[in-house]
Protein backbone atom coordinates (compact mmCIF):
# COMPACT_ATOMS: atom_id res chain seq x y z
CA UNK A 1 0.00 0.00 0.00
CA UNK A 2 1.40 3.35 -0.97
CA UNK A 3 0.56 6.74 0.43
CA UNK A 4 0.17 9.70 -1.82
CA UNK A 5 1.52 12.93 -0.47
CA UNK A 6 0.06 16.22 -1.51
CA UNK A 7 3.18 18.21 -2.21
CA UNK A 8 1.27 21.40 -2.80
CA UNK A 9 0.39 21.62 0.87
CA UNK A 10 3.32 22.67 3.03
CA UNK A 11 4.47 20.20 5.64
CA UNK A 12 3.46 21.26 9.13
CA UNK A 13 6.62 21.40 11.13
CA UNK A 14 6.65 22.11 14.84
CA UNK A 15 8.23 25.44 15.60
CA UNK A 16 11.58 24.99 17.36
CA UNK A 17 10.71 27.79 19.77
CA UNK A 18 7.48 25.98 20.71
CA UNK A 19 9.45 22.82 21.48
CA UNK A 20 11.86 24.84 23.63
CA UNK A 21 8.95 26.56 25.39
CA UNK A 22 7.29 23.20 26.13
CA UNK A 23 10.54 21.83 27.53
CA UNK A 24 11.05 25.01 29.56
CA UNK A 25 7.53 24.66 31.00
CA UNK A 26 8.28 21.07 32.00
CA UNK A 27 11.59 22.19 33.50
CA UNK A 28 10.00 25.05 35.47
CA UNK A 29 7.26 22.68 36.67
CA UNK A 30 9.91 21.05 38.85
CA UNK A 31 9.98 24.24 40.95
CA UNK A 32 6.34 23.86 41.96
CA UNK A 33 5.36 22.48 45.35
CA UNK A 34 3.20 19.77 43.71
CA UNK A 35 6.36 18.27 42.18
CA UNK A 36 7.69 17.55 45.67
CA UNK A 37 4.54 16.27 47.39
CA UNK A 38 2.80 13.36 45.75
CA UNK A 39 -0.89 12.63 45.63
CA UNK A 40 -2.29 11.46 48.98
CA UNK A 41 -2.89 7.70 49.13
CA UNK A 42 -5.62 6.33 51.36
CA UNK A 43 -4.67 3.08 53.09
CA UNK A 44 -7.34 1.88 55.48
CA UNK A 45 -7.98 4.63 57.99
CA UNK A 46 -4.69 6.37 57.18
CA UNK A 47 -3.65 8.84 54.53
CA UNK A 48 -0.10 8.68 53.17
CA UNK A 49 1.60 11.58 51.38
CA UNK A 50 4.92 10.73 49.69
CA UNK A 51 7.56 13.45 49.42
CA UNK A 52 10.62 13.63 47.18
CA UNK A 53 13.53 15.91 46.38
CA UNK A 54 13.65 17.06 42.76
CA UNK A 55 16.73 18.33 40.96
CA UNK A 56 16.13 19.53 37.42
CA UNK A 57 18.92 20.67 35.11
CA UNK A 58 18.31 21.97 31.60
CA UNK A 59 20.04 24.17 29.05
CA UNK A 60 19.09 25.25 25.56
CA UNK A 61 20.73 27.32 22.91
CA UNK A 62 20.13 28.28 19.32
CA UNK A 63 21.58 30.51 16.72
CA UNK A 64 21.30 31.55 13.11
CA UNK A 65 23.47 33.09 10.45
CA UNK A 66 23.25 34.60 6.99
CA UNK A 67 25.87 35.45 4.44
CA UNK A 68 26.46 36.63 0.86
CA UNK A 69 29.39 35.51 -1.24
CA UNK A 70 30.83 38.27 -3.44
CA UNK A 71 33.51 36.26 -5.20
CA UNK A 72 31.88 36.58 -8.59
CA UNK A 73 30.36 39.92 -9.53
CA UNK A 74 27.82 38.43 -11.93
CA UNK A 75 26.75 35.58 -9.70
CA UNK A 76 26.22 36.32 -6.01
CA UNK A 77 25.61 33.42 -3.70
CA UNK A 78 23.68 33.88 -0.54
CA UNK A 79 22.53 31.56 2.15
CA UNK A 80 21.63 31.18 5.74
CA UNK A 81 20.95 28.64 8.37
CA UNK A 82 19.93 28.16 11.91
CA UNK A 83 20.26 25.49 14.50
CA UNK A 84 19.79 24.77 18.12
CA UNK A 85 20.09 22.17 20.76
CA UNK A 86 19.68 21.43 24.36
CA UNK A 87 19.67 18.86 27.03
CA UNK A 88 18.55 18.25 30.53
CA UNK A 89 17.83 15.83 33.27
CA UNK A 90 15.40 15.52 36.16
CA UNK A 91 16.52 13.59 39.23
CA UNK A 92 14.14 12.54 41.95
CA UNK A 93 14.79 10.93 45.33
CA UNK A 94 12.27 9.99 48.03
CA UNK A 95 12.80 11.95 51.25
CA UNK A 96 9.99 11.08 53.63
CA UNK A 97 6.42 9.88 53.95
CA UNK A 98 3.77 11.85 55.83
CA UNK A 99 1.33 9.55 57.58
CA UNK A 100 -1.98 10.91 58.82
CA UNK A 101 -3.77 8.36 60.99
CA UNK A 102 -6.41 8.55 63.74
CA UNK A 103 -3.46 8.66 66.22
CA UNK A 104 -2.08 11.85 64.67
CA UNK A 105 0.14 13.12 61.89
CA UNK A 106 3.78 11.98 61.74
CA UNK A 107 6.68 12.19 59.31
CA UNK A 108 8.52 8.94 58.53
CA UNK A 109 11.94 9.59 56.94
CA UNK A 110 13.02 7.45 53.98
CA UNK A 111 16.67 6.39 53.96
CA UNK A 112 18.36 5.58 50.66
CA UNK A 113 21.04 2.95 51.48
CA UNK A 114 22.45 2.98 47.92
CA UNK A 115 23.23 6.72 48.09
CA UNK A 116 24.78 6.32 51.55
CA UNK A 117 26.90 3.33 50.44
CA UNK A 118 28.08 5.28 47.37
CA UNK A 119 29.01 8.28 49.54
CA UNK A 120 30.80 5.99 52.02
CA UNK A 121 32.91 4.14 49.43
CA UNK A 122 33.71 7.33 47.48
CA UNK A 123 34.90 9.20 50.58
CA UNK A 124 36.80 6.10 51.78
CA UNK A 125 38.64 5.97 48.44
CA UNK A 126 39.38 9.70 48.62
CA UNK A 127 40.52 9.41 52.26
CA UNK A 128 42.82 6.44 51.69
CA UNK A 129 44.27 8.05 48.56
CA UNK A 130 44.98 11.35 50.31
CA UNK A 131 46.49 9.73 53.44
CA UNK A 132 48.68 7.40 51.35
CA UNK A 133 49.94 10.39 49.33
CA UNK A 134 50.73 12.38 52.49
CA UNK A 135 52.68 9.61 54.20
CA UNK A 136 54.59 8.62 51.05
CA UNK A 137 56.46 11.98 51.01
CA UNK B 1 16.74 37.30 45.51
CA UNK B 2 18.63 38.00 42.26
CA UNK B 3 18.11 37.17 38.60
CA UNK B 4 20.89 34.62 38.96
CA UNK B 5 19.69 32.91 42.15
CA UNK B 6 16.18 32.67 43.49
CA UNK B 7 15.19 30.91 46.72
CA UNK B 8 11.55 30.72 47.73
CA UNK B 9 9.35 28.73 50.06
CA UNK B 10 6.02 27.74 48.58
CA UNK B 11 2.94 26.28 50.21
CA UNK B 12 0.75 23.71 48.52
CA UNK B 13 -2.96 23.08 48.66
CA UNK B 14 -4.09 21.86 52.10
CA UNK B 15 -4.93 18.16 52.37
CA UNK B 16 -7.87 17.33 54.61
CA UNK B 17 -7.84 14.40 56.99
CA UNK B 18 -11.01 14.35 59.03
CA UNK B 19 -11.18 17.73 60.72
CA UNK B 20 -7.42 18.23 60.35
CA UNK B 21 -5.75 20.17 57.57
CA UNK B 22 -2.24 19.37 56.40
CA UNK B 23 -0.48 22.12 54.42
CA UNK B 24 2.78 21.14 52.71
CA UNK B 25 5.71 23.54 52.31
CA UNK B 26 8.60 23.20 49.86
CA UNK B 27 11.76 25.19 49.23
CA UNK B 28 12.75 25.78 45.62
CA UNK B 29 16.21 27.03 44.67
CA UNK B 30 16.44 28.29 41.09
CA UNK B 31 19.81 28.94 39.51
CA UNK B 32 19.79 30.63 36.11
CA UNK B 33 22.74 30.75 33.76
CA UNK B 34 23.06 34.26 32.27
CA UNK B 35 22.76 34.29 28.50
CA UNK B 36 21.47 30.76 28.33
CA UNK B 37 17.96 29.38 28.42
CA UNK B 38 17.65 26.90 31.24
CA UNK B 39 19.36 26.45 34.57
CA UNK B 40 19.03 24.36 37.68
CA UNK B 41 16.07 23.85 39.98
CA UNK B 42 16.45 22.15 43.37
CA UNK B 43 13.11 21.60 45.04
CA UNK B 44 12.77 19.84 48.39
CA UNK B 45 10.11 19.35 51.05
CA UNK B 46 10.68 21.48 54.16
CA UNK B 47 7.79 21.00 56.55
CA UNK B 48 4.08 20.39 56.91
CA UNK B 49 1.69 22.53 58.93
CA UNK B 50 -0.98 20.54 60.75
CA UNK B 51 -4.08 22.45 61.79
CA UNK B 52 -6.27 20.70 64.34
CA UNK B 53 -10.00 21.04 64.79
CA UNK B 54 -9.57 23.15 67.97
CA UNK B 55 -7.47 25.73 66.10
CA UNK B 56 -4.08 24.45 67.28
CA UNK B 57 -1.28 24.52 64.75
CA UNK B 58 1.75 22.26 64.71
CA UNK B 59 4.73 22.38 62.33
CA UNK B 60 6.34 19.05 61.49
CA UNK B 61 9.74 19.36 59.77
CA UNK B 62 10.50 16.91 56.97
CA UNK B 63 14.00 15.57 57.71
CA UNK B 64 16.29 14.39 54.91
CA UNK B 65 18.05 11.49 56.63
CA UNK B 66 19.98 10.41 53.52
CA UNK B 67 21.43 13.91 52.96
CA UNK B 68 22.35 14.30 56.65
CA UNK B 69 24.14 10.92 56.64
CA UNK B 70 26.02 11.81 53.44
CA UNK B 71 27.16 15.13 54.97
CA UNK B 72 28.28 13.33 58.15
CA UNK B 73 30.31 10.79 56.13
CA UNK B 74 32.00 13.54 54.06
CA UNK B 75 32.60 15.67 57.18
CA UNK B 76 34.16 12.74 59.08
CA UNK B 77 36.40 11.95 56.09
CA UNK B 78 37.56 15.58 55.86
CA UNK B 79 38.36 15.65 59.60
CA UNK B 80 40.37 12.40 59.28
CA UNK B 81 42.28 13.73 56.25
CA UNK B 82 43.01 17.11 57.92
CA UNK B 83 44.15 15.43 61.17
CA UNK B 84 46.34 13.08 59.19
CA UNK B 85 47.81 16.04 57.27
CA UNK B 86 48.60 17.92 60.51
CA UNK B 87 50.25 14.80 62.03
CA UNK B 88 52.27 14.16 58.86
CA UNK B 89 53.47 17.80 58.82
CA UNK B 90 54.55 17.58 62.47
CA UNK B 91 56.33 14.25 61.84
CA UNK B 92 58.22 15.66 58.84
CA UNK B 93 59.37 18.74 60.83
CA UNK B 94 60.95 16.48 63.45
Amino acid sequence: MTEEKNLEQPLELEEPTAVIQDTMDTFLGAAHVDAVYGRAITAGASKIIPTAEIVSIAAFGYGSGYGISQEHEEEKNEGGGSGGGGGGRVLSRPVAVIVASPDGVRVEPVMDPTKIALAFFTTMGFMIGMIARMWRK
Amino acid sequence: MTDFLNVEIQSGDPISYGARKITPFAQAVQLKIPGLKGGLIWNRPVAVLVEYENGDQHVLPVPDVTRKTQIRIIGAALIVVLTSWVISQLMHKR
